[in-house]
């Protein structure tokens, strides 16, 4: 292997500056001497009809430009994915709390505020479900139809009464997970400019550009080459950043484009609470068979997920569970459905791990639950069953590319002396005040968006008169390193310095469209298109330096900004072969496309191939918990993930480092509460993260086992990272008390009393 | 965003005259760390702001002879830094150390501790069980309330709305008191009581006398446990005693459940915190 110049080397990234120190640009920062300010009613009931939107008496508020309704939404007022059934302003129906009936726009953000109080609402109350328990009974209300089971995917394989009988032990376990908050520091941010020619301007914290871009057109009924989106900073987003955005970016463009003015408009965290989507809750109920030496004979698992009030991406992210649902095992006869059901509660879409922490953790914590019924060590039980290269997934696919699944398992065990810890803590007196125990859960993950739709991706590089080069993708940066991930990437095939390669921010106007920023898709897809963008401009820099210098030589080289001959004799600057490439009418400007390969899924059957390649992890935990008052402090952590090649080392760390903080949260301490769909956590007072202090000390393990498919073999990393976090420290704590905790949050209540909080 | 009118004076007797003038129109502002949020939240309607900072040694720490004199605008860091304090009166610090982090800490003070009148409170329950006293002032003169009567219920306390809460004066702990602040939430900085208790007593020969108890965030003011307290009072430390105060207590205190926690919860933990602070006098 060619030893690398930035790939895989420690950089800084390329953005770190501006957030350092405050000069980055987010969309709240945007101004306009003529910009006018955005304000929503929302919906005070959870479910009811609209009756009538009075706006007269709002218009001739003090500073009001425009009032807006539904019935000014000029296109279609449906936008969504697979199931378009969004409004951009509720037109027949009110489907849960956070719902816009009106927008206002008004020269001073107080104004927008006060004249949200003079529009006259009637609403007939519908009665509504809050519970996916409720909602799938029979005569129901329906939310949006008749039923509201609006999903269901399935997977089979072998037969599942076969396997059954095989079992020696059959074990049957019901576990939940809670309703949880991206929690971007950024609350969701739009400013919207009318281009004067009829198209509009978005700016904002749009994650997935195009499909906010798609959303829009169809609203307003635009061509999409009239609406342009420029992405501004981002202050994270974990998926969460999609269709509120789409909702806010689609107000903010019919109120400029009614009164001709940028309009700004911007949530504030209690709105952001109230509006925008989280990550469903499940139930999921499973039975599980196991020979007495441990072998898997037969999963069974029923998946039932919240979705809402919205279908969004909720059939993608049911699909992603019940594909993962076996985890890294080898499972020869499963039967799995999973549901996605609506609810008039706030509603649920993509956040980062998409579908897999919640059945991560289901099967997670049933594999250490047969352990103990084996008596058998979970560790053990899990590398006798673990995927190998060549091994079938429980979808029946046969994984062909080299699988590091054991190797996370017996690297991260060597890291935290899985065995020798294990057994040094059995020792302590089980009636201990403070009690330590430790954990593990472990996960594979297909890559990228799999059968979920086409994957593909563009960027363009190009090179200026003094050798400086801009990237363009397709692809957004949300926080997750992509553009310094690119910059390595072009730095490298052309031989400059990082510090010589700018990205200039998404923008719709400038690149194909590639696809959103989700999936851990980004460094494999958008990577790989940055990589061959930028080797086709090499390709022209070197024929044209061959001209210039007069030589046939095949195996010249861009280096550290020179071309260089195969002795290692620097021939050339980069520098004056792009003034000269200028000069003799080359122009260094190429786009990359990448489009990953096909893959198949069978929906009527519930098998497939559904992913082309997989990412493993291992995370183990150790933790203390006062069995006095069910308080956990979590003291060591090992994360150990397969990304493929580690492009930017302190990238993975990052990631690695925030995946484990988000998945212990998710683990510990988060749920949005809602009483009747009402919100109860509506802000950071009552909705608690961890802080640094909560955090333990942690260690990374990069385990690098390059693919085929993605740049220099790297594959992905977000998502892994947080997906494992919550099953490795409860079942950590389960193994400090001895009592199993099957709902999340493991808070305090919960650990010391087994129960759920009753709230009043 | 909003623009507020903030008045802001540089004596107490202006700051007392304007009060006298507005009344509730005009809210105290201290270190500001519930009152802006609050005003966010709409949870005070229109007002005005009367900031405090500008007025001279309102945040001052003094050793009085028998008593320490701490001004309401002393923050929490004030407070755990105090020499003074930390001599004198140390269940306090223990109590202020724990609020929030430390950039709350340095901008919150006792005095808007106090006037918030949250039961889940950290100073509250220490200052109860030192038999600390409140000095309100207005134009008209001073009052003097014991802090166990000053909150009357969340948000509401005895101070009227011509006046200020000036300062606290906290008697002395004796040399050899028993004491601890043990307080539990959810999470290892920034987090509010699910439940606090505060223990002060005197001792002689592993004898208690003059016991007091206060707990945080299970009654709507921080509430005391005379019965448990009085059940300690001439006892010797030893487990049956701590055995049977830990299930006194647990009947004794009528717990809420809010968002923090259950009822139930709160029960079983004002037992196991008292049990454990009786228990660490063992050791
Ligand atoms: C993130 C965060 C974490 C927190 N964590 C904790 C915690 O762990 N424990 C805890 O106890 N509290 C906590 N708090 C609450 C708050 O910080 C404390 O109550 C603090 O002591 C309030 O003091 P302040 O100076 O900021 O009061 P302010 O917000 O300025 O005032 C609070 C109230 O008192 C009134 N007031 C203030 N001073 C006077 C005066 N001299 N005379 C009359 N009225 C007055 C004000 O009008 C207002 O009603 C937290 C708050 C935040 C935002």
């Amino acid at each position: 292997m060619k030893d690398f110049k930035v790939v895989g080397k420690k950089v800084r990234r390329v953005d770190a500056l501006g957030k350092v120190t405050g000069q980055a640009r987010y969309a709240a920062d945007l101004a306009d001497p003529h910009m006018l300010y955005g304000a929503v009613l929302r919906a005070s009931l959870s479910h009811a009809r609209v009756v009538s939107i009075d706006v007269s008496q709002a218009v001739s508020f003090p500073g009001v430009e425009a009032v807006l309704t539904a019935a000014d939404v000029p296109g279609r007022n449906r936008f969504g994915t697979m199931i378009p059934n969004q409004r951009v302003l509720a037109d027949d129906k009110v489907r849960f709390r956070g719902d816009g009936l009106a927008v206002v726009a008004a020269r001073s953000a107080r104004e927008a505020a006060r004249a949200l109080s003079g529009i006259r609402v009637q609403l007939e109350p519908l009665s509504a479900v809050f519970s996916p328990e409720e909602a799938m009974k029979r005569g129901a209300p329906g939310i949006h139809g008749k039923s509201n089971i609006f999903v269901h995917h399935k997977v089979r394989k072998g037969r599942i009464a076969d396997g059954f009988r095989r079992a020696d032990v059959i074990l049957r376990r019901t576990y939940t997970t809670a309703l949880i908050e991206h929690a971007y520091l950024e609350p969701e941010a739009v400013m919207a400019r009318p281009d004067g020619e009829g198209g509009v301007l978005v700016e904002g914290c749009v994650q997935n550009m195009y499909t906010t871009r798609r959303g829009l057109s169809t609203v307003l009924r635009l061509p999409l080459a009239k609406i342009r989106v420029v992405q501004t900073t981002v202050g994270g987003s974990f998926g969460g950043k999609d269709e509120v955005m789409t909702v806010l970016a689609a107000r903010a463009a019919m109120l400029a484009l009614r009164t001709g003015r940028p309009v700004q408009m911007v949530n504030s965290r209690e709105e952001s609470f109230h509006e925008s989507y989280k990550r469903h809750p499940y139930v999921m109920e499973y039975r599980i068979g196991a020979k007495k030496n441990g072998r898997l004979t037969a999963l069974e698992v029923r998946m039932v997920a919240n979705a809402g009030a919205y279908a969004t991406t909720t059939p993608f992210v049911v699909w992603r569970s019940v594909v993962q649902c076996a985890g890294p095992y080898v499972v020869p006869h499963v039967k799995a459905d999973a549901y996605g059901v609506y609810t008039n509660t706030v509603y649920t879409g993509a956040m980062r791990g998409f579908g897999s922490p919640q059945g991560n953790f289901g099967i997670e914590l049933l594999m250490d639950e047969l352990a103990g019924e084996l008596g058998m060590d979970p560790l053990d039980l899990r590398i006798l069953n673990g995927i190998r290269t060549g091994s079938r997934t429980a979808t029946g696919q046969k994984l062909d590319q080299p699988v590091a699944f054991i190797e996370t398992l017996e690297r991260s065990a060597r890291s935290i002396n899985w065995k020798r810890r294990r057994e040094e803590l059995d020792g302590q007196p089980r009636n201990a005040r403070r009690r330590k125990g430790i954990g593990m859960a472990a996960s594979y993950r297909g890559c990228a968006l799999g059968a979920e739709g086409t994957d593909a991706a563009g960027a363009v590089v190009s090179v200026q008169t003094d050798g400086s080069v801009i990237v363009w993708s397709g692809i957004a940066e949300v926080g997750q390193g992509y553009y310094t991930v690119i910059a390595q990437i072009t730095a490298e095939v052309l031989g400059v310095n990082l510090a010589d390669v700018t990205v200039l921010p998404y923008d719709t106007a400038i690149m194909s469209d590639s696809g959103p920023s989700v999936a851990s898709r980004s460094t494999m897809l958008g990577g790989t298109a940055t990589r061959r963008a930028a080797g086709r401009v090499r390709r022209k820099m070197l024929a044209e330096a061959r001209l210039i210098l007069r030589t046939k030589a095949k195996s010249m080289d861009l280096e550290r900004g020179w071309v260089v001959s195969s002795g290692g004799q620097r021939r050339m600057r980069i520098r004056d072969l792009a003034a000269a490439c200028f000069e003799r009418g080359v122009a260094l400007f190429e786009f990359g496309w990448y489009k990953g390969p096909d893959i198949h899924w069978d929906e009527q059957r519930g098998r497939g191939s559904p992913y082309f390649t997989y990412v493993y992890g291992t995370n183990m935990a150790e933790v203390e918990v006062d069995q006095e008052t069910g308080e956990v402090r979590v003291l060591q952590f090992v994360s150990a993930h397969d990304v493929g090649r580690v492009v930017n080392p302190q990238g993975v760390l990052g990631q690695i480092y925030g995946g484990v903080a988000m998945g212990l949260g998710y683990g510990l301490l988060e749920e949005v509460e809602e009483r009747e769909g009402r919100l109860v956590t509506e802000n950071f007072d009552e909705y608690l993260i961890p802080t640094s202090l909560d955090m333990p000390q942690m260690k990374a393990v990069m385990v690098e086992n390059p693919d085929r498919h993605g740049p220099y073999g790297a594959k992905s990393v977000g998502e892994p990272t947080t997906e494992i976090a919550a099953p490795a420290v409860v079942n950590a704590i389960c193994h400090a008390t001895g009592q199993r905790v099957r709902d999340l949050p493991a808070n305090l209540e919960r650990v010391l009393l087994g129960k759920k909080l009753v709230r009043t | 965003m909003r623009t507020l009118e903030v008045l802001a004076p540089e004596t107490l007797e202006e700051a007392l005259a304007l009060k006298a003038h507005h009344g509730t129109a005009l809210l105290p502002l201290a270190g500001g760390t519930d009152v802006i949020p609050g005003i966010r939240r709409g949870a005070y309607g229109a007002v005005a702001l009367l900031d405090l900072s500008r007025i001279p040694d309102l945040n001052r720490i003094v050793d009085d002879g028998t008593e320490i004199r701490i001004g309401a605008l002393a923050t929490h860091a004030d407070v755990v830094e105090s020499a003074i304090v930390g001599a004198h009166i140390p269940v306090l610090s223990e109590a202020c150390g724990t609020v929030g982090s430390v950039q709350i800490r340095s901008r919150g003070t006792i005095g808007g501790n106090l006037c918030h009148a949250s039961p889940a409170s950290d100073s509250v329950p220490a200052l109860r069980v030192l038999g600390s006293v409140c000095e309100i002032r207005s134009s008209k003169g001073t009052r003097e309330i014991p802090v166990g009567d000053f909150c009357i219920s969340p948000g509401v306390t005895r101070v009227l709305p011509a006046d200020l809460l000036v300062g606290i004066r906290v008697p002395k702990m004796r040399p050899g008191s028993r004491w601890f602040y043990l307080k539990l939430g959810q999470r290892r900085a920034m987090a509010i009581a699910k439940v606090s208790v505060a223990f002060l007593a005197a001792e002689d020969g592993g004898v208690l006398s003059d016991v007091r108890i206060s707990l945080g965030a299970v009654a709507p003011t921080v509430c005391g446990a005379p019965r448990t307290a009085a059940c300690l009072e001439g006892k010797k430390l030893g487990e049956t005693v701590i055995s049977e105060a830990v299930e006194m207590i647990q009947t004794e205190a009528k717990p809420i459940a809010d968002i923090r926690s259950t009822e139930e919860y709160r029960r079983e933990m004002v037992g196991v915190l008292l049990g454990r602070g009786l228990r660490g006098f063992l050791e």
